[in-house]
């Protein structure tokens, strides 16, 4: 079945900023501009697409006031490094929990996020839920190669009433627009462009709480790919004393992977196995980071644990984990 | 400008059809991800010996199994050892279920076994999957071999821990597809770890090889002795599998002969299984490390009576218990350590006389905090393990130097046992077993053939009170197969922990306490 392709839309965007009041200055903003392009829209969605020259990027429906606020789409520099990195996180271990991001206006998050999955379009991923409520939305969440947060809120409604139980599939099939419409949009996105820096202070090597995410599984094995442009990580990994956590990275070919940990109240281990060292295990001391360069197939294992002083400090603890990935070559956008 | 806009009707079922609905999956499994290094895949294998003793020998699981079961005693709130081992006003555990909520601090009682037992089982079948699925060759065929047997044990053994602490769980091979898993009932899980531990014994048995001795930090095993290790804990598998005394009666006892007959006291070569402890920065007899330091914990004075009823009255009286004078030689007259005035002023002991106990030690102290109940207090303490002879900082008093995990004396009682209970069975073997411990150890009366299965039973049952002290949590294994073995209320396994529930999205629930069972339905 061939599908409804719609024509390509190529469209530099200023966003966000203009919508939110943005008062910087235009050198700033030049430093902005992101390349949009999208390759074949959804024919089902009624869509009008406005751009100005240069100025905005903007998806409006019949029903959106003249000035949609928020807009639905927002590219943006990911100037919140630590919600950029909580992003990253969980696409990185693959969960469809939603974590705490911003958007321009905040996400209530006291309503339970529902239906949530990953989409991997071209240039852009991320995670993308559906909240509940009279002013229901479809949320994207994610990251282009290039590194700029890409977000998407759609309202949407339901066309029939949903039991409070209901599975994904009911939830995602009963909304108009239907996710899969949406999910579409968001794979018809090609984000490109340089990222400028948004700063040249040095990120702190050590794992940051806020930037943390909680490794979450059935199994105390963890499954975790870096890809770009999420290559430096932090996870809160569970720990009971003297058990490590195996943490099995897929990271670029040749990539050059540095793990940094810390724990609360004890002596962190980090290790990757593959490593030809080994440290002797029988002394309580803290090896907070260890370093590898992973070979052709880009498979490595983090080894984390931690030692404890028996009765003094508690067995079960949450580490920090730091994984970054310098890839051999450059990411292509 | 460019205006577009459709009905949405037809064609959104047109896109929903070329709009796939799946996702690829990142975890997805990937038989490649698998470990290729030969070095590491065999520091892999190894390091499952440390993990496995780490979670069995650990206290955030074993501490209130043991209290709980009135074998050892102690009413410190680490460990929730306090909530859970403390006793109700009217003699009930009834408001001390197990606390499998995300909320409760008490939770994580159950959640150490599960995590160590499935990091055991983790890196058991990356191992498994490189030698089996990759053909990885470690250095030579007998070092492959070596780390595949070795793998498999731990992968059994592992299971075993799920099974003997757990209503259900996952059971995973080097075919399972991680993506996919479906419970298994404590049965199957059971089942499914004898069958891997008897796989076990047969690689084992099939090819020559020695462990490294840094494999336990301290001692290495043969092949022959790997096997009999594998058999020892297929039968400690079985046995000590059973919630109750009623599903106690339907163990394959005939089964357990067999393995324990080929375990570790079946043939001439005898030993314990032994770890070397390293102040518990990487290897930790944790369990001992806290009851065989008897100025953080005691033997509860339900044993202690058994050891002594002149002199060890229970519960714990007023004023305490006095010196005892049992006839037993592993506590005889409970005198320990040296004949010096600090020594035996902090410990409250007797300095050590000709009559001093193999096992235990008597001590004037009341070392637990009244307020949280006088009934925990014990004049007892067990210092089988302490090599030094005197709390030593450089001995298990400290976390140092060698211990077992798991014992020939051990194996000697479930063989015993399951001669006792298995149609056909050989009493006067099991008397002989019995005595080994009772008597060579012991100093008793030999127990004997004549005196008819019951008697023997009685006489196995006072074994296992004392000889399965601090070999992990095999004590409350024990106690909740004998008739009012646990109080009421108490809880006799675990649920899967609260946090891989709200994973799937499924209920919480528990066991013990006046609001749920103290265990699962017996399985079919």
């Amino acid at each position: 079945m061939e599908c409804a392709r719609g024509t390509v839309f190529s469209i530099v965007a200023l966003l966000v900023m203009a919508a939110c009041g943005d008062s910087r200055r235009p050198a700033d903003k030049a430093r902005e501009l992101a390349h949009v392009e999208l390759n074949g829209a959804p024919a089902s969605l009624p869509l009008t697409i406005r751009s100005s020259g240069d100025t905005l990027l903007g998806f409006e429906v019949g029903t959106d006031s003249a000035t949609f606020a928020p807009p639905r789409l927002l590219v943006r520099p990911a100037r919140d490094t630590m919600a950029a990195q909580r992003l990253c996180g969980a696409m990185a271990q693959g969960t469809a929990r939603p974590v705490v991001v911003d958007w321009g206006a905040r996400v209530d998050t006291s309503r339970p996020p529902l239906a949530p999955r990953m989409i991997k379009g071209t240039t852009v991923q991320g995670i993308r839920f559906l909240l509940p409520g009279v002013d229901a939305k479809y949320v994207f969440e994610g990251l282009a190669l290039n590194g700029q947060r890409v977000s998407l809120h759609w309202p949407v409604h339901a066309e029939r009433a949903i039991p409070v139980d209901a599975p994904d599939s009911v939830m995602e099939t009963a909304v108009r627009p239907s996710t899969a419409t949406l999910d579409s949009l968001i794979r018809a996105f090609h984000v490109s462009g340089a990222l400028a820096a948004d700063s040249d202070a040095p990120a702190p090597a050590f794992p940051q709480p806020g930037a943390a995410v909680r490794l979450d599984g059935l199994l105390p094995r963890y499954d975790v790919t870096l890809t770009p442009p999420c290559l430096d990580v932090t996870f809160a990994v569970p720990v009971i004393a003297r058990i490590d956590s195996r943490i099995r990275l897929a990271v670029p070919a040749h990539a050059t992977v540095t793990a940094t940990a810390s724990a609360p109240d004890g002596a962190v281990r980090v290790a990757f196995e593959e490593s030809a060292t080994t440290r002797d295990l029988r002394t309580r001391e803290a090896v907070p980071s260890a370093r590898i360069i992973a070979g052709r197939s880009g498979q490595v294992t983090v080894r984390v644990g931690v030692q404890v002083v028996p009765r003094t400090q508690p067995t079960g603890q949450v580490v920090l984990v730091r994984i970054r990935a310098a890839a051999a070559g450059p990411v292509q956008p | 400008m460019r205006n577009r806009t459709l009905a949405a009707g037809a064609l959104s079922l047109l896109l929903a059809g070329c709009n796939s609905l799946d996702v690829e999956n990142p975890n997805a499994p990937d038989a490649s991800r698998a470990l290729a290094d030969p070095a590491a895949i065999e520091a892999v294998a190894g390091g499952t010996l440390r993990t496995w003793f780490n979670t069995w020998d650990g206290m955030e699981g074993g501490g209130p199994l043991v209290t709980m079961a009135q074998s050892y005693s102690a009413s410190w709130n680490n460990y929730n050892m306090n909530f859970y081992s403390s006793i109700d006003a009217d003699g009930t555990r009834n408001t001390r279920g197990f606390k499998n909520d995300l909320a409760s601090t008490e939770r994580t009682t159950m959640i150490a076994y599960w995590q160590g037992y499935y990091s055991v089982i983790s890196s058991a079948v990356d191992v498994l999957t490189a030698i089996r699925k990759n053909k990885l060759v470690i250095s030579n065929a007998t070092n492959t071999k070596r780390a595949e047997a070795v793998a498999e044990f731990m992968r059994g053994a592992a299971l075993s821990g799920i099974a003997l602490n757990y209503d259900k769980g996952y059971v995973i091979d080097e075919s399972t597809d991680l993506t996919q898993l479906e419970y298994k009932t404590r049965k199957q899980v059971r089942d499914a770890a004898v069958d891997a531990l008897k796989k076990a014994a047969a690689l084992a048995a099939a090819t020559p090889f020695t462990t490294p001795a840094g494999w336990t930090n301290g001692t290495a095993y043969t092949n022959t002795q790997i096997a009999a290790l594998a058999n020892t804990m297929a039968a400690m598998t079985l046995a000590y599998y059973p919630r109750t005394d009623a599903e106690n009666a339907s163990v394959d006892w005939a089964q357990v002969a067999t393995l324990a007959s080929q375990g570790i006291s079946g043939g001439s070569n005898k030993f314990d299984f032994t770890f070397t402890g390293d102040g518990c920065s990487s290897w930790c007899h944790e369990i001992l490390y806290w009851f065989n330091a008897f100025d953080g914990g005691r033997v509860s004075t339900r044993v202690a009576a058994l050891l002594d009823p002149v002199t060890q009255k229970h519960p714990y009286p007023d004023g305490g218990n006095r010196q005892p004078n049992s006839a037993d030689r592993r506590l005889g007259d409970g005198s320990f350590g040296p004949d010096d005035d600090d020594f035996a002023g902090y410990f409250g002991t007797v300095p050590k006389t000709s009559k001093a106990g193999s096992d235990f030690v008597y001590s004037r102290e009341e070392i637990f905090r009244p307020s949280r109940g006088m009934y925990h207090q014990s004049n007892i303490g067990h210092i089988r393990y302490d090599r030094t002879g005197d709390q030593g900082s450089n001995g298990i008093y400290g976390g140092y130097g060698p211990a077992p995990v798991v014992s020939r004396h051990q194996n000697d009682l479930i063989w015993a046992e399951a001669e006792l209970r298995r149609s056909g069975g050989n009493l006067a073997t099991a008397a002989n077993l019995i005595n080994n411990t009772r008597v060579e150890r012991g100093g008793l009366a030999p127990a004997t053939s004549g005196e008819g299965q019951a008697s023997l039973l009685a006489k196995l049952q006072y074994e296992n009170e004392i000889e399965l002290l601090g070999l992990g949590p095999s004590s409350f294994y024990f106690r909740r197969r004998v008739p009012n073995g646990l109080l009421a209320g108490t809880p006799r396994e675990m649920p899967v922990p609260a946090k891989e529930l709200g994973v799937k999205g499924e209920a919480f629930y528990s066991f013990g306490g006046s609001g749920a069972p103290a265990n699962s339905p017996t399985p079919p």
